[in-house]
């Protein structure tokens, strides 16, 4: 009791009088003292961590959903070997090393793989070298929405509506090939330039070409390593252990490369980063070189254009077709709403085999927590707007209709069949209708913006369309 | 009276600082909490020395396409037969009805609802159907002449009334699937590989479509229709011929196994995937680690399995 006495008199010794000038100022101090804490913080504590790749959370939840935990010194494996064959995002590396001693600079090999100083132009942080290059690309203009490691969950993403692509798939939906197939590197460097229209995407036409490479190059060094990683886990989900050596994993050397750089053989699938590269550098036989179109399209007024567009009409809307059982009676976008994409497949597959609503939000909450965006349903086109993500020209319309979206629900209506400039008689063309009626649907598609809405043919108000 | 207004004087300054002690550990506190480490989706932290022993490996490493090591040191002595049946013991949780949201004309006729087929439980005898059970790691000298690789054969796939014939459907890698719709609304048929080829074709009323998958799977991969949602089913490419679906009563059979070396049978329903908890195996409490059974056969030899799955784990 004496001692606590004596601490009350020291602190009676402190002149509180001097220093209290009332109850408003004491909130004042309180105040002071925060703001010290916070500029602590601002000044010292939240910069010192150097960028990574973020793991990637979500696969490794959808493994433990399916009852297939991925330990954490599991997690620890799978991104020691991450970090070994990619580096980080300073400093990006080759999974295939190419230093001078394994393979001389005439080997096919330093043709697979990445391009490092494409890479390294990308990567780390931004700043202009003396010869004024511009470096670190990725982050000056891509990481705010995709994020630093591709995985399309930037600071921006949750804000955007789409959200922007996740790399990590290796599925791309504006491109030329067929089906599931990868995109070219013209398919990429066309979003690139042109932007993706009627979303956040913009257009870098401005940007010299080689950063623009060098871009490309880098999304598609993101996109092999997310889907090496997603593999890594799956097969660590499946197996609790590793498909095999990191030489195995990497499986590039020495495969037998033909003049094109393409392997003669695919790659089993435990050489896993080859087997994704393999995809990639095999995209241009996946190329659909449709049959020239029938109709010019410089001259919308012709009567073989008005034609086709009637012809197309009946097409849009018929029962092989069906497009409007998505896309809506009137065009709109507002049928089918309530599908989701392959990014929220884990969100789809919650759905179909789960009606209690509390349970669905409940495990959505826990996807979330591991860095998952919001699920959304996937939207038809609107074809009204005269809007197109994967490009206007007819072509681009073309190939939409041909192989579907990549993805997405959209379908295919032409088949493998007909890709790599192969001429396939239009009696075995298979797939829903001849290649050359696609150009109708096209011209059809094309025109829906200058038609008004209400003065639709009859057809339109879904008498055509029974079942529905 | 004076004494009693001091110490009050005091507690209230005690009770200040204690305030400002308060604001003092709120403040540490959340930074603690939030401030330095805002990133919690970090994950494992690799380790860089190991990391970078990795890639030093990887570079010094001469190592060509992977060869699946088979167990060299076992020598098959026959052919045996793993044989059974699954069944579901406890109440059966209600039947799933799903969704017809469209196209009822086609696919409801009638109007009645439309069972989903998730969990297909036999009522008269309990078996479990659409189990999907293969033999994992086999090729080679322990491939019976029956299962070899290569089966090319063409299977009829139909979809008819809005629904797939078959539910969950093992073939071999080099078969190929006629993709039928017997409708009269156009389908499309979505088969989402992970390893082998993917496809999303419209097919119209009374088409087919021809699909090859290419690649073995090691887990059967789902087949949907985007126009009609709650349609799904699942397919299995395997090289060998070593599957099989259990039937209504959840009966099942795998004939000529090689017998002598270690099996691993993998187990996959579509409500469960491969994760077979608190199920009893003739009788006794057993545990398919990741869903799948370890044999080894003798020659001739025919193993029995009555395999007994709670209801409790399918609701």
């Amino acid at each position: 009791m004496k001692r606590f006495n004596k601490k009350v008199t020291a602190w009676r010794g402190v002149p509180w009088g001097r220093l209290r000038f009332g109850v408003k100022h004491r909130i004042l101090r309180a105040s002071f003292a925060n703001l010290f804490w916070a500029c602590f913080v601002v000044l010292a504590g939240c910069q010192a961590e150097v960028p990574y790749f973020r793991p990637n959370l979500v696969e490794i939840e959808i493994e433990q959903d399916a009852g297939e935990p991925v330990t954490e010194a599991q997690q620890r494996t799978i991104n020691e070997t991450m970090l070994a064959l990619f580096g980080t995002p300073d400093h990006p590396a080759n999974p295939f090393p190419q230093d001078a001693e394994i393979v001389d600079a005439t080997s096919p090999l330093t043709t697979f793989g990445f391009d490092v100083g494409k890479l390294k132009t990308s990567a780390g942080r931004v700043y202009r070298d003396e010869e004024g290059n511009q470096h670190g690309l990725f982050r000056l203009h891509c990481a705010h929405c995709h994020g630093v490691t591709g995985g399309g969950d930037g600071p921006t993403a949750p804000f955007l509506n789409p959200y922007p692509r996740d790399y990590r798939q290796g599925v791309f939906k504006y491109k030329s090939t067929f089906g599931a197939a990868k995109p070219t590197h013209d398919d990429l460097k066309r979003v690139l330039v042109n932007g993706v229209a009627g979303t956040s995407m913009p257009s870098f036409r401005l940007l010299p070409d080689n950063e623009i490479e060098a871009l490309v190059e880098y999304v598609r060094y993101l996109s092999v390593r997310g889907e090496t990683e997603i593999r890594l886990i799956e097969y660590m989900a499946a197996e609790g252990e590793m498909p095999g050596s990191v030489g195995e994993i990497a499986g590039g050397f020495p495969l037998a490369l033909d003049e094109e750089g393409i392997p003669e053989e695919e790659p089993e699938e435990e050489n896993v980063v080859a087997s994704v590269l393999y995809q990639w550098k095999s995209a241009p036989l996946q190329v659909i070189r449709p049959v020239s179109s029938p109709i010019d399209y410089a001259n919308p007024d012709s009567v073989a254009m008005q034609a086709s567009i009637a012809r197309g009409e009946e097409l849009f809307y018929s029962k092989n077709l069906q497009c409007n059982s998505c896309h809506g009676d009137s065009a709109q976008g507002d049928g089918q709403r309530d599908k989701y994409t392959v990014w929220f497949k884990w969100r789809e597959d919650l759905g179909t085999n789960n009606d209690d609503p509390a349970e669905i939000d409940r495990v959505v909450h826990q996807f979330m927590e591991v860095g998952a965006l919001q699920p959304r349903t996937i939207h038809p086109r609107n074809l009204r707007l005269g809007v197109y993500r994967g490009g206007r020209r007819p072509i681009d319309v073309y190939r939409r209709i041909y192989s579907g979206i990549n993805g997405g629900p959209m379908p295919a209506q032409g088949t493998a069949s007909g890709i790599g400039g192969n001429e396939v008689p239009d009696g075995e063309a298979g797939g829903s209708i001849r290649r050359e009626q696609i150009w109708d649907v096209v011209s059809y598609v094309l025109s829906l913006p200058y038609e008004p809405l209400s003065q639709g043919p009859p057809q339109r108000q879904g008498s055509k369309y029974t079942p529905r | 009276m004076m004494i009693d207004q001091r110490s009050r004087q005091y507690q209230k300054r005690r009770s200040c600082v204690a305030v400002r002690l308060l604001f003092f550990f709120i403040s540490v506190g959340s930074v603690a909490v939030t401030g330095c480490n805002r990133d919690n989706l970090r994950g494992a932290i690799p380790d860089q020395a190991v990391a970078k022993e990795i890639r030093l490996t990887l570079a010094s490493s001469d190592v060509g396409p992977a060869v699946a090591d088979q167990s060299a040191s076992q020598q098959r002595t026959g052919w045996g037969t793993l044989k059974g049946q699954i069944r579901v013991v406890g109440a059966m949780p209600p039947d799933r009805l799903l969704n017809i949201n469209k196209d009822q004309a086609v696919c409801q006729p009638g109007g009645a609802p439309v069972r989903g087929e998730t969990v297909e439980v036999d009522p008269a005898t309990g078996g479990l159907a659409n189990v999907v059970l293969y033999a994992l790691d086999l090729d080679g000298e322990n491939v019976h002449e029956g299962s070899k690789a290569g089966k090319t054969d063409s299977i009829f796939y139909d979809q008819k009334v809005c629904r797939y014939l078959s539910h969950v459907l093992p073939m071999q890698t080099t078969q190929s699937l006629e993709v039928k719709n017997s409708d009269t609304v156009s389908h499309n048929t979505q088969i989402q590989a992970k390893r082998g080829r993917s496809i999303n074709e419209n097919i119209p009323p009374g088409s087919s479509v021809q699909y090859s998958p290419g690649k073995e799977e090691k887990e059967p991969i789902s087949v949907n229709c985007a126009v009609h949602p709650w349609m799904k089913a699942y397919l299995l490419p395997r090289d060998n011929g070593y599957f099989v679906t259990t039937q209504q009563d959840g009966s099942f059979e795998i004939a000529n196994l090689p017998a002598g070396i270690d099996l691993s049978v993998q187990a996959w329903q579509e409500k469960l995937g491969k994760n077979f908890d608190g199920i009893k195996v003739n009788g006794q409490p057993a545990t398919w680690k990741r869903g799948r059974i370890a044999l080894n056969l003798k020659p001739d030899e025919t193993v029995m399995l009555d395999v007994e799955i709670p209801a409790s784990v399918l609701e």
